[in-house]
């Protein structure tokens, strides 16, 4: 019989891969504490969250006028604007593109979009070869692989898997690559050459300005840019739910982006493009073109999910969360991991496991509580964990479990009694220790840590007691 | 079959459409911009001392390599700098460059690139420069950028650059903010500069008095 490769699979073979565990220790608690820091470091933080939050809230109430002012803004300055109900269709029109400019190699900033619509596979198919152009994206681009976060792409890899990665990808020799300025100088010099031949360069955009027709690039490398300015055409993947009024609001935006994802006041390049090269323009791409994704996002419009609209991208949710601390990016086998990757993977890709990823979540509400434009992550799990919960028929045990425990808990005075025999046995049954390393049917719990057996009296009947003891009264 | 366009647009509009709105979508625009605050909210943020001090303070924390000057010194200052390595300058740009070695087309010939900013942000420490002064290629391609800014053009926020310098009718297509050298931390979360543009960014403040 076939194993059936679940959340829960992927997270215990997270746990067992000791490269992953390494990675991830690297990791540890830096965003965490580079975060807080910047936090710390700036008065006005918070009111720049509300600030952002606004942002987000009023860019969505009037979408309509605004998506259209864009729109019309795009076609102004000499830009070309495409929509794409589906991934299939963002794929279509790119490829499209690109072939009809006889494009050959194709240089790529990092778009959450493009992953969303995997259109580096659908490149390579279509015979276009795509260049990452980021050094996460490039190094996942080596391994073959997905991004596992959405602002670190490459966070699962160790120094000693990206050295192999580069020795067999690049004739090296014997080179040393110890040290991170070796890697990284030994990538600038592959992909610099690429910049400069590339047909097309295709990038995401981090906020589109309607006022403007602008599309706002944040990058910390410089990739990003040269992808957009070298080429003769630039592609910007996007969606529809990045268009913000004024290029006032996309400052209100940049305000807590950095700070919340690096811990950097602003990235390093933060880069506004509007339109081709025009007659004023030293350099620049001779066309423009965005690609409009929706991919159910018109669904979530209007929802009890709005608010999941109201992200920014800057991972802070995942950096913060215990199991995606735990486990990685990958074993949530989706574009968008983490707390936001919970909540937006079941929206936009609805696959019946999908739901099983709002499970994934401790309610600790950290992501809550960091998340730059206070999106209430915990709630939409919980909401999604309802909706799960009628689209996936419940395990038959778990029918019976609930079952009976609701027959039960009807009768007060029955399950008071079987509770009050049930402790005092595992009290007895624990004998000394007053504790358990193993029971029967426990060992989903057990083979972790031990069970601690119940101590004394029940909280009921202690409380009878002390109310009995003051005078009975309720 | 409807296109894709229509389709989407039509579910935007049945979503977040305003009746109340007017129906011209310039009109409609401009008033939703002036019924919100998004113009003068920035004004309730702090005010900076010494939006000067602001911005040294903000730019050295990204690791630009900052020098002051008088505008008359500008041209010893710069030919410190550079020295008489290759230089590329952008052909709009007016600074005293006589005796360096200036190139036009420096692509993988010159070390250095000089460009002029529009202004600097103090929020952020933060140089502008855009693509009617600067080509594009020229923020990017060397490995040691050097940028000259004015004092009088640092001001305090975003906003006041866009408020005071780039009217939002008028089209630019690249304006690119600059905060520090190119930088990565994809290798272990460990920060390494030059990534893919310049390693090192000097910025040359230079004051317009003697």
């Amino acid at each position: 019989m076939n194993r059936k490769v679940d959340f829960i699979v992927r997270a215990q073979e997270a746990i067992d891969d000791t490269q992953l565990q390494s990675a991830l220790a690297k990791a540890g608690n830096g965003f965490i504490d580079k975060r807080k820091a910047a936090a710390d470091a700036e008065p006005d933080f918070e009111a720049m969250r509300d600030a952002a939050k606004e942002v987000r809230q009023r860019a969505l109430k009037n979408l309509d006028v605004y998506l259209r002012y864009f729109e019309k803004k795009v076609i102004e300055a000499g830009g070309h604007i495409h929509y794409a109900r589906t991934p299939d269709e963002l794929r279509d029109i790119v490829i499209g593109l690109c072939q009809s400019r006889g494009a050959k190699y194709v240089t790529k900033g990092k778009s959450m979009v493009g992953e969303e619509a995997h259109l580096n596979e659908a490149l390579l198919a279509a015979g276009i070869t795509p260049w990452e152009t980021d050094l996460g994206e490039y190094i996942i681009q080596l391994a073959e692989e997905p991004p596992s976060h959405i602002v670190v792409p490459a966070l699962h890899k160790t120094r000693a898997q990206i050295i192999k990665l580069f020795k067999d990808a690049h004739p090296l020799g014997e080179r040393d690559l110890s040290e991170v300025k070796a890697i990284v100088d030994e990538a600038r010099a592959v992909i610099r050459e690429r910049f400069l031949s590339a047909d097309v360069g295709i990038t995401g955009a981090n906020m589109l300005i309607a006022e403007t027709g602008t599309a706002v690039l944040c990058t910390n490398e410089g990739n990003g840019d040269l992808t957009a300015c070298l080429p003769k055409t630039h592609i910007i993947t996007t969606s529809f739910d990045r268009v913000i009024p004024t290029r006032e609001d996309a400052a209100k935006i940049i305000r807590v982006l950095a700070r919340s994802a690096t811990g950097q006041k602003l990235t390093t390049y933060t880069s506004h493009f509007a339109g081709p090269k025009s007659a004023t323009d030293l350099d620049g791409p001779e066309e423009f073109h965005i690609v409009m994704l929706d991919n159910r996002r018109s669904d979530i419009l209007g929802s009890e999910y709005q608010e999941m609209l109201h992200c920014i991208r800057c991972g802070a949710c995942m950096n913060h969360c215990p199991v995606y601390q735990t486990v990685g990016g990958h074993a949530y086998n989706a574009v968008y991991p983490g707390p936001m990757g919970a909540v937006l993977t079941p929206l936009l890709r609805g696959e019946p496991d999908d739901f099983d990823l709002p499970n994934a979540s401790t309610f600790c509400g950290r992501c809550e509580e960091v998340c730059p434009v206070r999106i209430p992550l915990p709630k939409l799990m919980r909401q999604l964990r309802n909706r799960g919960a009628t689209l996936k028929p419940p395990s038959l045990s778990a029918k019976l479990a609930m079952s009976s425990f609701g027959l039960l808990a009807k009768k007060p005075r029955i399950y008071r009694q079987l509770t009050s025999l049930a402790t005092r046995s595992l009290a007895w049954a624990a004998g000394k220790s007053r504790r358990f390393n193993s029971l029967p049917m426990g060992g989903a719990w057990t083979d972790y840590k031990d069970l601690p057996a119940p101590q004394g009296e029940s909280f009921q009947s202690q409380w009878r007691k002390k109310t009995s003891a003051r005078g009975g009264s309720k | 079959m409807s296109s894709a366009r229509e389709q989407i647009l039509a579910k935007v509009k049945a979503e977040t459409g305003d009746a109340s709105l007017p129906d011209d979508l310039d009109t409609a625009f401009a008033k939703l911009i002036d019924q919100s605050d998004t113009r003068t909210s920035h004004q309730s943020l702090r005010q900076f001392d010494n939006i000067v001090a602001e911005f040294e303070e903000r730019t050295t924390e990204v690791n630009t390599e900052l020098h002051h000057c008088s505008k008359a010194e500008l041209h010893s200052a710069l030919a410190s700098l550079v020295g008489q390595a290759n230089v590329y300058v952008a052909p709009s740009v007016d600074l005293p460059t006589q005796g360096l070695n200036c190139i036009d087309d420096g692509r993988g010939v010159a070390d250095f690139a000089l460009a002029l900013a529009e202004v600097g942000i103090a929020e952020t420490g933060t140089v502008v420069v855009n693509s009617h002064n600067v080509p594009s290629d020229a923020m990017y391609l060397f490995d040691h950028l050097v940028i000259v800014l004015p004092v009088e053009h640092i001001v305090a926020r975003f906003e006041d650059y866009w408020q005071n310098y780039r009217p939002a009718d008028e089209f630019t297509r690249a304006i690119h903010m600059i905060s520090g050298p190119s930088r990565t931390a994809d290798v272990e979360q460990i920060i390494q500069l030059g990534a893919h543009g310049p390693r090192r960014l000097s910025v040359i403040i230079v004051n317009q008095a003697g």
